[in-house]
């Protein structure tokens, strides 16, 4: 009896409260996490939450919830269309358009790609009636 | 599938292709950006589309051949964290998936003209990860295109997407999944089993004592009661 309870006692206390990661430590992990860019915009009455990372130049992912006035999820009649554009000094680019893919209510998810770094400007339209069509437009820079 | 309307400057891919020489860029006409490199191909990651099953829908895209060749094959090789269970192939193409990539064959398509290639995998990493597929693309006439540089920066880029939470199917270890049985903590499951392991011991030690009370050997009986001392 007494020899079970020591066996199990010390087998417990063996083991470690908190698992042990078996790949990067955290933070190895922490410093890993992306960098993103989260940003907010008027969507007709409601509103357009955009993250977009890493934000750097080259290929990219746009995270949308789109949200109605009552903040609840925005159904849209037709997928939203994002387009991308960019003015400099040397000139325009754009609107370049971007597939989106659902990933949610109210939730989408787009590739993207920032070939040249800059202030560019992307461009949410979101159909949400026969006669609605509001436009949700956010300005990121790429460095 | 979605297909990429073009824009006034092109479609993103033909744009894209031309961005090779953005150095070269020149402000032509009434301030457009235009890009004067010769006119080359870039295969692209159009989107990827969580199915709701845990896998995720890639598909590829390209609207340029060699050179003006038109294209006739495709070969993808799948980066580590990715593996495919099936292909979705444009009208005239077949492919064949490996564990290691998927080859498209079919009758050749034009350089100009937009396609699109699905692969329907699952996707382990992290959010925010960036996953590269190293793509050669090979035309009619012998010549071909390799698009396998892991920069965005490159001439000839590998297609690329960066993961999301709804991309990916499942993370790695350690990164900050919910503690499983194989990790080195005690889990649920071990501990329940401890108590009734002692349990168990415990019942049959009773039993054990109740059977051997109605023999007395006549010696003090207090080695059931008392726990031995121990000594220093």
């Amino acid at each position: 009896m007494l020899v079970a309870v020591l066996l199990t006692t010390g087998f417990l206390t063996g083991q470690s409260p908190v698992p042990e990661a078996s790949g990067s430590t955290p933070a190895a992990s922490a410093s890993a996490a992306p960098a993103a860019v989260e940003l907010e915009q008027p969507l007709g009455e409601g509103t357009a939450r955009a993250r977009i990372t890493p934000a750097r130049r080259g290929v990219n992912v746009l995270e949308l919830t789109l949200l109605d006035a009552a903040g609840q999820p925005v159904r849209p009649v037709e997928p939203p269309m994002v387009d991308l554009s960019l003015t400099r000094a040397d000139g325009t680019i754009g609107p370049l358009r971007h597939p989106v893919s659902a990933i949610g209510t109210g939730r989408y998810q787009a590739s993207i790609h920032f070939p040249l770094d800059g202030r560019w400007v992307v461009q949410v339209s979101v159909r949400t009636s026969k006669y609605a069509n509001p436009i949700a437009t956010f300005s990121v820079t790429i460095p | 599938m979605t297909r990429r309307p073009r824009s006034q400057t092109g479609s993103p891919a033909h744009w894209l292709g031309r961005l090779a020489a953005a150095a070269a860029a020149a402000l032509v006409g009434a301030g457009t950006l235009v890009i004067v490199a010769g006119a080359s191909a870039h295969v692209l990651i159009e989107s990827t589309t969580p199915n709701g099953d845990g896998t995720t829908t890639i598909t590829f895209t390209f609207d340029h051949g060699c050179h003006g060749d038109p294209t006739s094959r495709l070969e993808v090789r799948l980066p580590s964290g990715v593996s495919a269970t099936r292909t979705i192939d444009p009208a005239g193409w077949s492919s064949v998936l490996t564990a290691e990539g998927v080859a498209w064959e079919g009758s050749p398509i034009a350089d100009g003209d937009q396609r699109q290639f699905g692969l329907v995998t699952t996707i382990a990493g992290t959010i925010g990860q960036s996953f590269r597929f190293p793509t050669v693309q090979s035309c009619e006439g012998g010549g071909s295109r390799s698009w396998t540089d892991p920069s965005d920066s490159s001439n000839t880029p590998a297609p690329a997407f960066v993961a999301t939470g709804a991309t990916l199917t499942a993370r790695p270890p350690g990164a900050g999944q919910p503690a499983s049985e194989e990790s080195g903590g005690a889990s649920l499951a071990q501990a329940l089993a401890a108590v009734v392991a002692l349990s168990a011991v415990t019942y049959a030690g009773t039993s054990i004592r109740s059977r051997r009370r109605p023999f007395p050997t006549g010696r003090p009986d207090h080695g059931d009661r008392h726990p031995p001392r121990h000594t220093e």
